[in-house]
């Protein structure tokens, strides 16, 4: 697929400054303490309760 | 078929992703619409990069927290086919995929997918929980094979128990072939004889990924496979790929998996990359004529005005994650097993065997909610 240069850029830029990340992954409680400055979000199942922290489980082997 | 990869709103993912869209490689995206639940939208520039592949027909959704085969019928689950509603409607997938089994945990969005006994009660259930996904994502919708398996009588129903869930709603199969693989060694199946299990003109998407082993007390002598998709895909994984393509008359996605987390570093990103070339490159030089089934639900597709529950299962399942998320041992889970209303049931647990029950027990412990 072909993905216009500007799109690229943003994504790159956008990659650049992400300190946190969203999707698919178990990850460490710091990271989601760290401000987010990329756009990049929180993560699923990190709500406003403390130590929610996971999200995807993949396929039942994780 | 199009080559795809699994992108979600994910650092490092991007970051490995950046120069394989460069090259224009990427022919599909595989997106976990669920994945957002604290957010209200995606940045503007990745729905963009959503709608680009939307636009040819390329997007694809993958759920993973419907939990398809939960005993009881949850708020979050009615919750979720809204958002599914959503966004299909603004993203014009091509397809919708969730997971065979049911979550762990005692909330949504906690535990870990697993198993459930096939019979009557289980299909009644999931036929009318994949009905509802039907109907909220307006697009053919499948389900993935599992990786983990309770026993090997479970292994050789899993693709039949498969073909006859998603009939109803015309659906498809995601064949994952690491957790094939996972089957194949931690079950001692060979590929001729496994294949053979799954419906294999109903697969219109195939899942590439690597996994780990894990050592067991079980049986030290013994590693056990896991999908935990950390590391690069096993060149046995690529064998398979081949094998599987011209059996698969209605491939339309070939999906690269990998958790972000494992892309941490300069030479896992290189991996992965390789991996996708390598997968590419098997793609681009397979033979195959168009698909010819579409997948589309038929017309008169019945839902039931109330979701089907089943208060028994609920009550089997949730003991049977308490047991794999609290016991200190597997003969300690073994023998609460074997007193509780799973003993004698559908479940079988008495055939499980303990490598595999270690290995729940393992993933259920990854998974549950940490500090709970």
């Amino acid at each position: 697929m072909k993905i216009s240069k500007a799109l690229l850029k943003t994504i790159a830029v956008a990659v650049a400054v992400g300190v946190t990340q969203a999707s698919c992954t178990k990850i460490e409680e710091e990271l989601l303490q760290k401000k987010d400055e990329s756009g990049m979000g929180g993560k699923c199942g990190v709500g406003e309760k403390e130590n929610e922290t996971f999200d995807c489980p993949a396929c039942g082997m994780g | 078929m199009h080559t795809s990869i699994a992108c979600n709103l994910d650092t490092f993912i991007l970051q490995t992703a950046l120069p394989l869209f460069e090259s224009e490689r990427v022919q599909g995206l595989e997106w976990s619409f669920d994945a957002l639940y604290d957010r209200s939208h995606v940045p503007d520039w990745f729905e963009e990069l959503l709608h680009v592949f939307a636009a040819e027909g390329r997007l694809i959704g993958h759920g993973v927290f419907y939990s398809l085969f939960s005993g009881q019928w949850r708020p979050e689950q009615a919750t979720w086919l809204d958002h599914l509603r959503r966004v299909a409607r603004h993203y014009r997938f091509d397809h919708v995929t969730e997971h065979f089994g049911f979550m762990t945990g005692a909330n949504f969005h906690q535990g870990a997918p697993m198993s459930v006994p096939y019979n009557a009660a289980t299909m009644a259930l999931g036929q009318d929980r994949l009905a509802r996904i039907s109907e909220a994502a307006q697009c053919p919708v499948g389900l993935e094979n599992l990786a983990y398996a309770y026993s090997l009588r479970e292994v050789e129903q899993h693709g039949e128990f498969l073909a006859r869930l998603i009939a109803p709603v015309n659906g498809f199969i995601i064949l994952d072939l690491h957790n094939l693989y996972c089957q194949m060694h931690n079950f001692e199946v060979d590929f001729t004889d496994i294949i053979e299990l799954y419906p294999l003109e109903r697969v219109r998407e195939v899942h590439v990924s690597g996994g780990s082993w894990q050592s067991t007390t079980s049986e030290p002598e013994r590693m056990v496979r896991r999908d935990t998709h950390d590391d690069a895909v096993p060149a046995a994984v690529f064998e398979l790929l081949e094998k599987v393509i011209p059996r698969c008359p209605n491939l339309k996605f070939v999906v690269l998996e990998q958790m972000g987390t494992a892309l941490d570093t300069a030479t896992a990103q290189e991996q992965y990359q390789r991996d996708f070339y390598t997968l590419d490159r098997i793609v681009q030089n397979s033979q195959k004529n168009a698909p010819y089934l579409d997948f589309l639900a038929p017309a008169n597709l019945h839902i039931a005005p109330d979701p089907v529950s089943d208060a028994r299962l609920f009550e089997q399942q949730f003991v049977l994650s308490r047991i794999l998320e609290n016991a200190p041992s597997v003969t300690d889970a073994r023998a609460q097993l074997s007193t509780s209303i799973l003993a004698n049931s559908d479940w079988r647990v008495e055939s499980w065997s303990p490598v595999m029950l270690e290995t729940a027990m393992a993933i259920a412990h990854k998974w549950k909610k940490s500090g709970e």
